[in-house]
């Protein structure tokens, strides 16, 4: 189940907030949300709820010993065993099937790769799971005395499939007892409504047309196509991941949850090091907090920890080369930018730095989107010409004239323009109601039209819910 | 708290809880009426059988199957679904701009066609990739270079049910019957190409391959192997509208279909080409394809059955001895296909379609020939499935034509526009589709005494991978079940590899209501003006624009 889904928006999340909100009791409330959670966890795949459980169990009572052992060697050896468990099973369900695949080739094997599917979040909860461990071994946290809320904080289906990777710290009091109050309510609508017309307007209308130019016609797309093909796939992949991260956002503040923002318009980035820490956010700053002061060969080394954390950004994507190389592509740009240093590129003209980074970022979602390194090379030699298709066809033309607005709103809203639009209308007596209005209005149109549209669509999942 | 606040936040606090209730509303709303609200159970606008409510066990509880069937129910069968997918198709128009001239659609493959090297010798020994439970007795090829007399009676004459039937027909009139065939190809028609919409009408670019066009001259020639080398087995690889209609500024985007089609002409052997390209080509200033949809219009059919007719020597009806029948403001598949270009649905086609004045009778069968049932040819629908509603549907044609002429049409739905014009050039026509059919046709062309065989499909399936079906229905084993309903009065002693050329013992799978003793259309089988609501006679859409009584 996904959030841009009539079945979750129409039956899955009303029954659940008109079961929360039959009482007040927060134990009673703390239940409806567990057993939502777990449903809509196991809906369609009941199997991997088993796993869900076992880790939560198993961090649960680490944690609890962690903490009673705390500084001593057994607590040393229960927090490597549990990340060593949470490192494995990772590796386990993400590389298997790979890895499987790779054997077959080699020696002739029938091994069915295809069964070793990665369970549906895996990655998130996990992650959540391995900062819980680390943050109640450096006392960050006390380590949750009752199971059930920590089972809600792992599960709790806002956040389950794909993130954001929220902090135990960050949701402990909440977890205990929390309300909603009519701004969160409000706000939390309008995340919703703003989080479902990305995706379901904007990002499932760009994937199609990326596709058409990068697919199968990339041999024969020219070169203006290959760029704008590749300019749709980049901004399908944000709205397509920020509009996820809206909705888990606004649907947590229904329930009085409140979750530190995952983006924060990453293309006003003037560095690429700014980039990740507005793209993002719950990822990077989990490698930065956890990975990139690790101790490398006995103590913490700068460069390395950043290779380290870049590399392991891009396998945290997948299993192909194509992730990888994306992940130390960006680690490479981080890297010169350091040692040019944060005074010198402030002495750079801020339109020279902004066509530097967008072209990295271009460039860098197109390695992202290539999982066969062919392919990716096709990619390149089309992006400069060399696949002999020429500079522009009726194809490339006809795709931009086809999405021409869907495109400018798609740039448009990549920048903070919503955001100054409503801080100037509510500093200004005469403009206030009309912004209030007009939020008001254009929440219910959306929201129509957007339900309109998820009649129409295949099921579009989002792209992270296969991290 | 309220009180607490100051003006500016009071204001703000307004409108935040309208705002609430406004969405939440409106969320209500729509939450209410999914759950409310009639659902269907078929797509008319996408041609298909929506999902059915899953069933629960246990079983399906604990392996997902239920929640995944509850999810594909719910969100499949929205109320009025149709209405809010066009809706939602004008509200997609927005993303950009659609001119009228020159809109690309889907990807465009322009690579030329690598690796295959096609032979240039005609078929001479068709590769023997026999059926596997077919024990062909009765395979006497004539000598190469000679084809069967097309008046000789292929076999026994064929012998009409000799019982009376004693219960009525099962009255299926749609079957919706899904074929197991995991291993061979969709069924679709090509449509893997991008779609230029220029000037009002969208364009399929063609993508095929020569080596599934060696593969489908085999097929044919496989058949004619089959059938001893008696039946006329004749090709109409129908050309599709970017022959004929696309800018030159697009010819690249396109293989060439003429080549293609000259290509299947030449390396047929036994079977013989119908030249329909050129006979289009001729008239490609006149309305024989549509613009919306992705077959030929029945005006294109009808020229094509004319050439058939000339190459087969068989008489053939002009249009003045047919009545003309209009159906306005259709718009095809390809508006779909464009993923709803606003273009189509501005300028939608017309179908002007024809039905013969001759006396004759229609039967129509499931996939397995079974359940039949009198009715009319035309349906009554708005769409191209005017012409025998599906493609599930098999057709059993008798004319009063005397000639000696009984034809089988192995077809996609092209064919379905074609089999009409026919009417006048042959005593019996069977319609079946290659795609669904679940009797081998060889049998029933023995058992029926045919004497010609026509394969007719558009082009994109003779060089995609058409042929795997027309290899499978040929290998289906000659295992006629009878009607549920229908008396067997003779048991059938065979067994389920007896020789085709033994006499034939079992009744026939014509419907026992189709009496030789009394006619048909009196006959004791259902009133098809009462049991077949689907028969266009009761239509009102279709404008007839010219007198005339059909049989």
């Amino acid at each position: 189940m996904i959030f841009s889904d009539l079945f979750f928006l129409y039956l899955f999340l009303p029954l659940c907030l008109i079961c929360y909100y039959v009482t007040k009791n927060p134990r009673f409330r703390n239940a409806v949300l567990i057993v939502f959670s777990l449903i809509f966890y196991a809906f369609g795949e009941p199997k991997w709820i088993l796993l869900l459980l076992f880790i939560s169990v198993n961090d649960f009572f680490l944690a609890k010993g962690i903490a009673k052992y705390r500084g001593k060697t057994a607590g040393k050896v229960l927090l490597g065993a549990g990340l060593i468990f949470d490192i494995v099973l990772l590796l386990f369900f993400k590389f298997s099937g790979p890895i499987l695949g790779f054997t077959d080739k080699l020696f002739g094997a029938s091994t069915d790769a295809s069964n070793f599917l990665l369970p549906v979040g895996l990655s998130f909860f996990l992650f959540k799971s391995i900062s819980y461990l680390l943050d109640v071994t450096w006392e960050k946290v006390e380590p949750e005395k009752n199971y059930f809320r920590y089972l809600l904080y792992i599960s709790l289906f806002t956040q389950v499939v794909a993130g954001p990777i929220v902090r135990y710290a960050d949701v402990e009091t909440e977890l205990l007892d929390r309300s909603a109050t009519s701004e969160d309510l409000n706000q939390g609508v309008n995340r919703i409504v703003a989080g479902l017309a990305k995706k379901v307007i904007i990002a499932d209308n760009l994937l199609p047309a990326a596709d058409d130019l990068l697919g199968e016609a990339l041999p024969d797309t020219a070169v203006v196509g290959v760029w704008l093909g590749v300019l749709f796939y980049t901004l399908y992949v944000f709205y397509d991941f920020a509009g996820y991260s809206d909705m888990a956002i606004g649907i947590s503040r229904l329930f009085g949850f409140h979750i530190k923002e995952n983006f924060n318009y990453p293309f006003v980035c003037r560095t690429i090091a700014e980039f990740w820490q507005r793209w993002h956010i719950s990822l990077g700053s989990f490698f930065r907090d956890y990975l990139l002061y690790v101790p490398i060969f006995g103590e913490p080394r700068k460069y390395a920890g950043l290779f380290l954390v870049w590399f392991s950004t891009g396998l945290w994507h997948g299993s192909h080369w194509n992730y990888i190389i994306w992940g130390l592509y960006f680690g490479v740009f981080i890297l010169i930018e350091t040692l040019i240093g944060k005074k010198k590129l402030k002495k750079v003209p801020t339109w020279i730095m902004h066509i530097y980074t967008k072209l990295v970022l271009i460039l860098g979602f197109g390695i992202f989107r290539f999982e066969k390194l062919s392919d990716l090379g096709l990619f390149f030699k089309g992006l400069v010409g060399l696949n002999g298709n020429g500079f522009i066809d009726e194809f490339a033309k006809s795709a931009f004239i086809q999405n021409a607005v869907l495109l400018a709103l798609g740039i448009l809203f990549c920048f903070p323009i919503v955001p100054k639009l409503q801080e100037k209308c509510m500093e200004n007596e005469k403009l206030r109601p009309v912004c209030g209005t007009l939020t008001i209005v254009l929440n219910a149109v959306l929201l129509i039209a957007c339900s309109i549209l998820l009649v129409n669509a295949s099921s579009h999942p989002f792209l992270y819910a296969n991290y | 708290m309220a009180d607490e606040m100051t003006p500016k936040k009071k204001r703000r606090f307004a409108f935040g809880r309208v705002n609430v209730l406004v969405t939440g509303l409106a969320a209500a709303f729509i939450a209410l009426f999914l759950l409310i609200a009639k659902r269907p159970e078929i797509s008319e606008l996408e041609k298909r059988r929506l999902a059915a409510f899953p069933e629960f066990s246990v079983k399906t509880l604990f392996n997902g199957e239920f929640a995944s069937g509850l999810h594909e129910w719910y969100v499949d069968t929205v109320p009025n679904r149709d209405g809010l997918q066009l809706i939602g198709a004008d509200i997609l128009a927005l993303r950009g701009f659609h001119p009228e001239e020159g809109v690309i659609h889907g990807y465009v493959p322009r690579s030329e066609e690598t690796q295959y090297v096609p032979s240039t010798d005609p078929v001479t020994d068709p590769p023997e990739t026999e059926p596997v439970t077919e024990p062909e007795t009765e395979a006497e090829t004539l000598p190469e270079g000679e084809t069967a007399p097309v008046t000789e009676p292929s076999s026994e004459p064929v012998t009409e049910p000799v019982t009376e039937p004693v219960t009525e027909p099962v009255i299926i009139p749609e079957t919706e019957e899904i074929i197991d065939r995991d291993k061979l190809p969709d069924e679709d028609e090509g449509l893997q190409n991008g779609i230029l919409v220029y000037k009002k009408r969208a364009i399929n670019f063609y993508g095929g391959s020569l080596y599934y066009a060696d593969r489908y001259v085999n097929a044919l020639e496989r058949f004619y192997n089959d059938l001893g080398g008696k039946v006329n087995v004749w090709s109409m690889t129908a050309p599709t509208g970017v022959s004929y209609y696309l800018p030159d500024k697009y010819a690249g985007y396109t293989q060439n279909q003429k080549e293609h089609v000259d290509y299947i002409a030449g390396k047929l052997n036994h079977a013989k080409n119908v030249d329909v390209y050129g006979a289009l080509d001729r008239h490609k200033n006149e309305d024989i394809y549509f613009r919306t949809d992705h077959h030929w219009a029945p005006l294109g059919a009808y020229y094509a059955a004319q050439e058939f007719a000339k190459t087969a020597g068989v008489p053939f009806a002009p249009l003045s001895q047919m009545q003309e029948c209009v159906i306005p403001n259709y718009v095809g598949s390809m508006y779909m296909y464009t993923n709803y270009d606003p273009t189509l649905k501005k300028y939608p086609d017309d179908i002007v379609y024809h039905k013969p004045k001759n006396n004759y009778e229609c039967w129509f069968y499931d996939t397995n020939i079974q359940n039949g049932y009198q009715t009319s040819y035309f349906r009554n629908d708005n769409t191209y499935c005017v012409f025998i509603g599906t493609d599930l549907t098999m057709v059993h044609l008798k004319t009063d034509v005397k000639n000696g002429r009984k034809l089988m049409i192995i077809k996609d739905s092209y064919g379905n526009a074609l089999a009409p014009y026919l009417v006048n050039s042959f005593e019996e026509i069977w319609v079946v589709d290659m795609r669904y059919l679940n009797v081998n046709p060889v049998k029933i062309m023995k058992e029926y005494g045919t004497t010609d065989l026509l394969f007719c499909t558009n082009l994109f399936s003779c060089c995609s991978d058409v042929e795997q079906y027309i290899d499978y229905i040929r290998s289906i084993p000659y295992t006629l079940n009878l009607p549920e309903t229908e008396p067997v009065t003779e048991p059938v002693t065979e067994p389920v590899t007896e020789p085709v050329t033994e006499p034939i013992t079992e009744p026939i799978t014509e419907p026992v209501t189709e009496s030789v003793t009394e006619p048909v259309t009196e006959g004791p089988g259902p009133d098809p003006d009462e049991t077949d609501p689907g028969e266009d006679e009761t239509s009102g859409d279709a404008e007839e624009t010219e007198g005339g009584e059909e049989a």
